[in-house]
């Protein structure tokens, strides 16, 4: 087997419509086609596993069969690129959002960003997170001055959709989406306690925690957004696992 | 016994302790978080062996060399007693296709699968073991015999056998051989680890009888047979219950493990009398 025929046993899996790859054989040649079929389904149906894995929440809101379909297009046109398949998906939520069946639910693609950012939260690094008796010492000048970087595990999902209202609705056997108001949701998760943990952020707490975690100063951050109260956003963020240093 | 996630609390509430779990390298290879955290409680009390299912040893090139330090870096941080791969292939560099891929057995591929066990068990300073595949297609170029091909890769690189029971009893069904003179032509001298799972039997449109290996049941009968033959030869050895998918409770899956245990101890007092 030269590479050139292990490309073509591997087009032969992604296009059902590829012929099968010459040199292969089974008892009685009647039947081979049904034997490659059994690859051809393997790679398809454990790749559309992978991604209702993935996407729980996504898949309770259109139904398993409508998400297998919609995950199935998806996997015919972009396979992983390693076999860790926990990073699997990251461009399926910008998939859904041109998948015009799923045009009817438009938040979507947010609600799989957020699936996502929750995936990827649940596998970063291990790492203590900044200690709230840390900024303890410092006085008023160099407090504001003060910048930090964000913890290896907090993700921030920003949407005019609400997120963590149809997140935690589906977390119940039988969700009741009638009560939802339809409000625009900011998320942040961490890792505060090991497990992940999904907070509902107003937007002005959001701007200022944004603004931290991209680096800039306290100061900064609440100039960009005066009517919070930065002590105790800061508070917030050191109870949850949000800040991993302060930059020097 | 495979861990999965959904058997985790049982697992750690368990007073019968199974030999050893077993877990999918690819499963861990992420930096951090709870699973990781489940994995280390768990090896507390448990020894560990790592089973990789991305590393396409059958395939066009070798391994990358980040790719085997993810999996030494694995190794060394849980004090697994154990690696193992497959003999296929899984992929192209950057296509992922998250199956296990038939090769075919050339004097040309057997020189490549060799490099590539060499290159790993280099990389992971140890001896690895290589399981023998389930397939559903064979190769006209092929030259040599499956177990023939397995042979030869244990005796020019060094490795061990995984040998997987239910493999030998689906493959057989596929490629309608004889499983007994199939098992007694493999390496069973090098056999460090077995797995035993159950298949799926369908028929192809030809009418003819199609078995796939699909983890989602308890083991079947002719396996369990196979299994009590290999025994003649290899002794005790490790053995792994593989339940993959519809994932029964607990207790089945112990019942599976004692099923195991029976048969190695009327293996060994069958020996005992044959020899006394």
């Amino acid at each position: 087997m030269r590479t050139a025929d292990y490309e073509r046993f591997a087009r032969a899996l992604c296009d059902a419509d590829a012929p099968l790859p010459d040199g292969l054989c089974a008892p009685g040649h009647a039947t081979l086609a049904d034997r490659f079929a059994v690859y051809r389904n393997n790679v398809h149906v454990s790749l559309v596993e992978a991604l209702a894995e993935g996407f729980p929440c996504v898949r309770a809101q259109v139904g398993d069969e409508f998400f297998r379909a919609m995950a199935r297009m998806h996997v015919q046109q972009h396979k992983p690129s390693t076999p860790l398949l926990t990073h699997y998906g990251e461009l399926f939520p910008d998939f859904i959002g041109t998948f015009e069946p799923a045009s009817t639910l438009p938040w979507l693609p947010d609600l799989a960003r957020m699936e996502r950012a929750w995936a990827e939260c649940w596998a970063a690094a291990d790492a203590a997170a900044l200690p709230v008796t840390a900024l303890r010492t410092m006085n008023a000048g160099e407090l504001a001055r003060c910048r930090f970087t964000a913890h290896p595990a907090v993700r921030l999902v920003r949407s005019q959709w609400p997120i963590a209202s149809l997140w935690e609705a589906h977390q119940h056997t039988q969700p009741d989406l009638g009560e939802l108001d339809w409000l625009a949701e900011d998320v942040m998760l961490t890792r505060p306690q090991h497990e992940v943990l999904l907070q509902r952020l107003d937007a002005d707490a959001a701007r200022f925690i944004e603004a931290l975690l991209q680096g800039e100063s306290i100061e900064t951050a609440a100039g960009r957004v005066p009517q919070v109260d930065a002590g105790a956003m800061l508070g917030f963020m050191l109870d949850n696992a949000t800040l991993l240093e302060i930059r020097r | 016994m495979g861990i999965k996630a959904a058997h985790y609390a049982a697992a750690l509430a368990e007073t019968r302790r199974p030999a050893f779990l077993e877990i999918h390298a690819e499963n861990y290879l992420h930096a951090g978080g709870p699973a990781h955290r489940y994995l280390e409680s768990l090896r507390r009390d448990h020894a560990l062996s790592i089973h990789g299912v991305g590393l396409s040893l059958g395939g066009p090139s070798a391994p990358a060399a980040e790719d085997l330090a993810a999996r030494r870096a694995l190794l060394d941080r849980y004090e697994a007693h154990s690696f193992s791969e497959h003999l296929a292939w899984s992929g192209l560099p950057r296509q992922y296709l998250n199956d296990l891929l038939p090769l075919a057995y050339t004097q040309e591929s057997l020189a490549r699968v060799v490099r590539h066990v060499e290159a790993t068990q280099e990389a992971l300073g140890r001896r690895i073991l290589i399981e023998n595949p389930a397939t559903y297609v064979g190769f006209t170029d092929s030259t040599y015999s499956e177990p023939d091909f397995i042979g030869e890769v244990v005796r020019r690189s060094g490795c061990g056998l995984l040998l997987d029971v239910n493999n030998i009893v689906v493959s057989a069904i596929n490629h309608e051989f004889d499983a007994v003179r199939y098992l007694h032509e493999l390496p069973l001298q090098a056999t460090g680890e077995v797995h035993l799972a159950g298949h799926a039997l369908k028929t192809d449109r030809a009418g003819r009888p199609l078995a796939i290996d699909t983890h989602d049941g308890p083991v079947q009968d002719s396996t369990w047979h196979l299994f009590r033959i290999a025994l003649q030869t290899t002794g005790r050895v490790p053995v792994l219950i593989e339940w993959d998918s519809q994932l029964p409770e607990w207790p089945a899956l112990m019942e599976q493990a004692r099923m195991a245990e029976q048969a190695m101890n009327d293996g060994a007092r069958e020996t005992h009398h044959a020899h006394g």
